[in-house]
């Protein structure tokens, strides 16, 4: 019963590999590349020369405007979620900016400050910090009403109930909002770079132009990695630091 | 019995909540608004009209485009494929999602696959649908249905595996068979994850419009953004954005509507 889930995962992972086998060889590489050859351009792709700073370049920006949008976003979205007027002041913009796509505000950017590290960066803080903010406003609205009470009837004083309430209350959501943050971030990364064909996103602009699809789908397995791979250890983060909260931290 | 005991109280909460709070913080809302566009007014006369236009000559710009018919055109052409994409979106993602989020195996078997294609940004795909699609309107759509899909099977998925055990136990132990089952207890919990996962995926499809029309072949919305960037015309670049903006946010609260009409049953878990 406990083996029975991870065997059928690798079931479905199994059954998707043999079809794209099956679709690879009888459409042939130029039209989707077998997940063999694509093994072998994986390994093509890591020894070339342009890829590591390539990759480098895409990191360390998205890092930047990332933490910025992490240090931003928790403090005003736990703001939001105590305070009714840091919401409505705060809401209108925080709905208006996640409904407009990282693609839509990349012209203006371009404009604004360039192709830089400058506008890299921004774009990827711009994209991130709303979805940090609302995940850290829903948080702290719910944080249950009972628990802010008993500490009240014991006679803590507002500081203390935010320090020794709140804050510990907060901090599963706090990972959460990191995590999916993560995954904006490098949605808003890869896009902005593909839009400018700088770093990474330019590998991404070429390998589509290759005549066999091979390259392009090692790069993208390669992103894939590096979001699998860095949601993982977030989520391991999570479950080590505070294992009590695991069931909030899981989904 | 006991379940309307229990929600009776959340209602009247939500009604003084309504009574209370809701004058002085629209107040705060429209405020908050006026004075964010005065920030931007003022920033703006300190930058060149090239770089960042102020609000007004945003509004001018938007008229005129609107009166020479390239707005509206460009706007009808955007919707075209993306209402498409949404449908076929749609049509994939609400039965895989339901199946996944009922049935075990199904769930065992699609989610690592579903999870690792997640994972990747849906732009990165952009290369490999030109080869499949090439540049124009199947392209666009192909993008708009990629960057839909996943995001609306995990919604469906998650909502529907969260639907209350209980409520399925009671609906059994009074005898209801499978198809009464759904009817009865497992369509009224679900409907709210639905639209739940509609309304994320408007916003998603408004999302994949733009993107599409940006980074495949530049036509209507997006070759005016494209164009007007090249020129130095930060007004439309603006007035384009404004649009999107307007677009997505009505979409979203007409969703929201819809979803208070139907699902009247669930008044506090409505939002």
């Amino acid at each position: 019963m406990i083996l029975r889930r991870p065997l059928t995962n690798a079931l479905g992972i199994l059954l998707l590999l043999v079809l794209w086998q099956i679709a690879g060889m009888k459409l042939g590489d130029t039209l989707i590349a077998a997940p063999t050859q694509v093994v072998g351009a994986l390994v093509d792709t890591l020894r070339e020369g342009t890829f590591w700073p390539a990759l480098w370049a895409m990191i360390w920006p998205m890092m930047l405007g990332y933490l910025a949008a992490l240090v931003i976003g928790i403090p005003l979205g736990t703001a939001m979620g105590r305070s009714d007027l840091v919401l409505a002041c705060v809401k209108p913009w925080a709905s208006m900016f996640i409904v407009v796509s990282a693609a839509a505000i990349v012209p203006l950017f371009i404009i604004l400050m360039g192709r830089g590290v400058l506008f890299l960066t921004t774009i990827v803080f711009v994209a991130t910090v709303w979805y940090v903010v609302v995940i850290m406003t829903e948080a702290a609205r719910n944080v249950s009403p009972r628990l802010i009470d008993v500490a009240r009837s014991f006679d803590a004083g507002e500081f203390q109930r935010f320090r020794f309430v709140i804050l510990p209350a907060l901090y599963p959501y706090v990972l959460i909002a990191a995590r999916i943050g993560l995954v904006h971030a490098l949605r808003a990364m890869v896009t902005a770079e593909m839009f400018i064909g700088a770093g990474f996103g330019g590998l991404l602009n070429d390998a589509g132009l290759n005549l066999s699809t091979a390259p392009l789908f090692s790069l993208i397995l390669i992103l894939m990695l590096i979001s699998i791979g860095a949601t993982g250890l977030l989520r391991w983060i999570a479950h080590r630091s505070a294992p009590w909260y695991a069931s909030r931290t899981e989904s | 019995m006991s379940d309307m005991v229990v929600s009776q109280p959340a209602v009247t909460d939500a009604r003084r909540e309504a009574a209370a709070g809701r004058r002085p913080l629209g107040f705060v809302y429209v405020l908050s608004i006026v004075a964010g566009l005065l920030v931007w007014h003022v920033v703006a006369q300190g930058y060149s009209s090239f770089v960042l236009a102020s609000p007004l000559a945003v509004l001018v710009r938007l008229w005129q485009m609107t009166l020479s018919l390239e707005l509206p055109r460009a706007l009808g052409n955007a919707l075209l494929h993306m209402v498409v994409g949404y449908a076929i979106a749609c049509a994939i993602a609400l039965p895989i999602g339901l199946l996944m989020g009922r049935i075990r195996f199904v769930h065992d078997l699609f989610d690592p696959i579903v999870n690792l294609i997640y994972a990747v940004p849906s732009v990165a795909w952009a290369p490999f649908i030109m080869i499949w699609f090439g540049l124009y309107y199947e392209a666009r759509v192909a993008l708009v249905v990629m960057m839909c899909t996943f995001d609306m099977i995990i919604v469906v998925s998650t909502g529907a595996r969260n639907a209350d055990r209980r409520l399925i136990d009671v609906g059994r132990s009074f005898g209801a068979g499978p198809w009464t089952r759904f009817r009865l207890v497992l369509w009224p919990e679900g409907l709210p994850f639905i639209f739940t996962a509609l309304r994320v995926g408007v916003v998603r499809a408004v999302n994949a419009m733009i993107t599409a029309e940006l980074f495949l072949a530049a036509v209507n919305l997006g070759a005016i953004m494209k164009q007007s960037a090249v020129r130095l015309d930060s007004a439309a670049v603006l007035g384009v954005l404004a649009v999107l903006c307007v677009l997505g946010l009505g979409l979203q609260e007409i969703m929201l509507l819809i979803e208070r009409r139907i699902c009247v049953w669930r008044p506090g878990k409505a939002k």
